[in-house]
């Protein structure tokens, strides 16, 4: 879920916002979260927006019963840029949250 | 810090799931030296003076000479890293060189306006409304009397005072993704920032020194609940300063090696303020970490004052993606250079790169 989510946030996040994609998002994010993300608009650089290449690195699991899911830049720099929190909801596994 | 230590702190089991070979590498600049000069403070507690990174030849090629200014002066003037500022005008319009609506004069298709691409209020022209940060944040920076969004002048000061109202420098992250909300946006910014930053200002290399014992062993270190020895505070403070990381140990009388450095205060455990673990990275390289030498904690290479580097490749340590669970908490470990003595005691003489006015 969350590599799927990932794949699909980071063309999003870059602006590419067809129906499909959202479709893709909402499989696998809660109602709340693709609101949030929805609503996040972001201003034209002077370069265009390239999808982040995020990769799933780690998974832990915390006493909530939630999985943490810290993505990072895959290749240098390795840097962290968010952390997905995914729970067990009643459609499914979702992420419901993403942390910066 | 040892396994049950790690279990014990983080609470949370972490697994690996692979992370490509190339992201053991960072591409920030790598500076040559630092120093941390200290001014005495009532308490005797050193208080180091931070010096900021002067620009890199990239920064000095890429951006026009009175933009550096102006960034620099920005940046000292809010506390912030002035690389973070020219890496924001440089993502928004290149130093204001863009041939783009709303740089020069207008709006761009969201309403932002300027070199550093603020709304103005003037709304949704096709793209998104940008809003109007420039009516709270922009400022007369140049003593003209007026607040000019087109004027670099104006608009960088603007844009610190709006990066700091965010949360920089605190959280730079964070801060820039308020700027514009956009996780392409903020890697791009802070890549930007890692090419611009050059060596520390006023830092010759090679300052480590012997300091002996003084009589006093263990010192708090502000801003944090741990102690280490005092005589490498003012270093530790710089560290987590400079590298923006958060102090998670340094004086341990159990839970760590018994024969190492937590034992005497002379190591620390740090992890990445916001979250980024590039930091750490760049701390780690910058005191002679890397990949053909991790597994042995690179003795043979540290830089001074450090004696070794446990990151990435060394078992128990490195980023969530080499600190796998169970047991394993995610830090970087760096232990300063001391003579021999005894656990629980202070060492004869430390290496410090600074020098501690009492």
């Amino acid at each position: 879920v969350a590599r799927r989510f990932a794949a699909a946030y980071a063309r999003w996040d870059a602006g590419e916002h067809g129906a499909d994609l959202a479709r893709s998002l909402a499989r696998t994010a809660t109602p709340q979260l693709l609101a949030r993300v929805q609503a996040q608009q972001a201003r034209p650089s002077v370069r265009p927006a390239r999808p982040l290449r995020l990769t799933v690195n780690a998974v832990s699991h915390d006493a909530e019963n939630a999985y943490r899911v810290p993505l990072a830049l895959d290749g240098p720099p390795a840097s962290h840029v968010v952390t997905l929190v995914v729970t067990s909801t009643v459609n499914g596994t979702r992420v419901t949250s993403v942390e910066r | 810090m040892t396994s049950a230590t790690a279990a014990r702190d983080r609470g949370a089991a972490w697994l690996v799931l692979g992370l490509g070979g190339g992201a053991a590498a960072l591409t920030a600049a790598l500076l040559l030296g630092a120093a941390v000069v200290l001014m005495a403070a009532g308490t005797g507690a050193p208080a180091p003076a931070f010096a900021a990174n002067e620009p890199s030849a990239t920064a000095l090629a890429d951006i026009p000479a009175d933009y550096v200014a102006l960034y620099r002066r920005a940046g000292e003037q809010y506390g912030l890293d002035w690389a973070v500022l020219a890496a924001v005008g440089k993502v928004e319009t290149d130093h204001g060189r863009a041939a783009l609506p709303g740089v020069r004069s207008g709006v761009n298709c969201a309403g932002a306006a300027g070199p550093m691409q603020f709304g103005i209020g003037a709304g949704n022209h096709g793209c998104g409304d940008a809003g109007n940060a420039w009516a709270v944040y922009g400022t007369d920076g140049d003593g003209d009397g007026d607040r000019d969004v087109y004027d670099a002048a104006d608009a960088i000061p603007g844009a610190a005072r709006y990066l700091q109202a965010s949360g920089a420098p605190d959280d730079y992250r964070r801060a820039i993704f308020a700027y514009n909300h956009a996780d392409w946006y903020v890697a791009r910014v802070l890549d930007w920032a890692a090419r611009y930053r050059g060596a520390v200002a006023g830092a010759p290399a090679g300052q480590a020194q012997r300091l002996p014992f003084d009589g006093r062993w263990l010192a708090p270190v502000p801003g944090t609940a741990m102690q280490c020895d005092a005589r490498i505070v003012p270093d530790v403070r710089f560290l987590i300063e400079r590298f923006s990381l958060r102090l998670t140990a340094c004086f341990a009388a159990s839970g760590h090696e018994p024969l190492g450095e937590h034992p005497l205060g002379l190591a620390v455990d740090v992890v990445p303020a916001d979250g980024d673990w590039g930091r750490t990275m760049e701390a780690a390289r910058f005191f002679g970490w890397s990949t053909d030498c991790a597994a042995t904690g690179c003795a043979a290479r540290a830089r001074a004052p450090i004696r070794v580097v446990l990151y990435n490749g060394y078992p128990g340590h490195g980023d969530p993606a080499h600190c796998a669970a169970p047991g394993c908490s995610a830090h970087l470990h760096l232990s300063w250079s001391h003579a021999l003595t005894a656990p629980l005691t202070p060492a004869p003489w430390v290496v410090a790169l600074s020098t501690i006015e009492t």
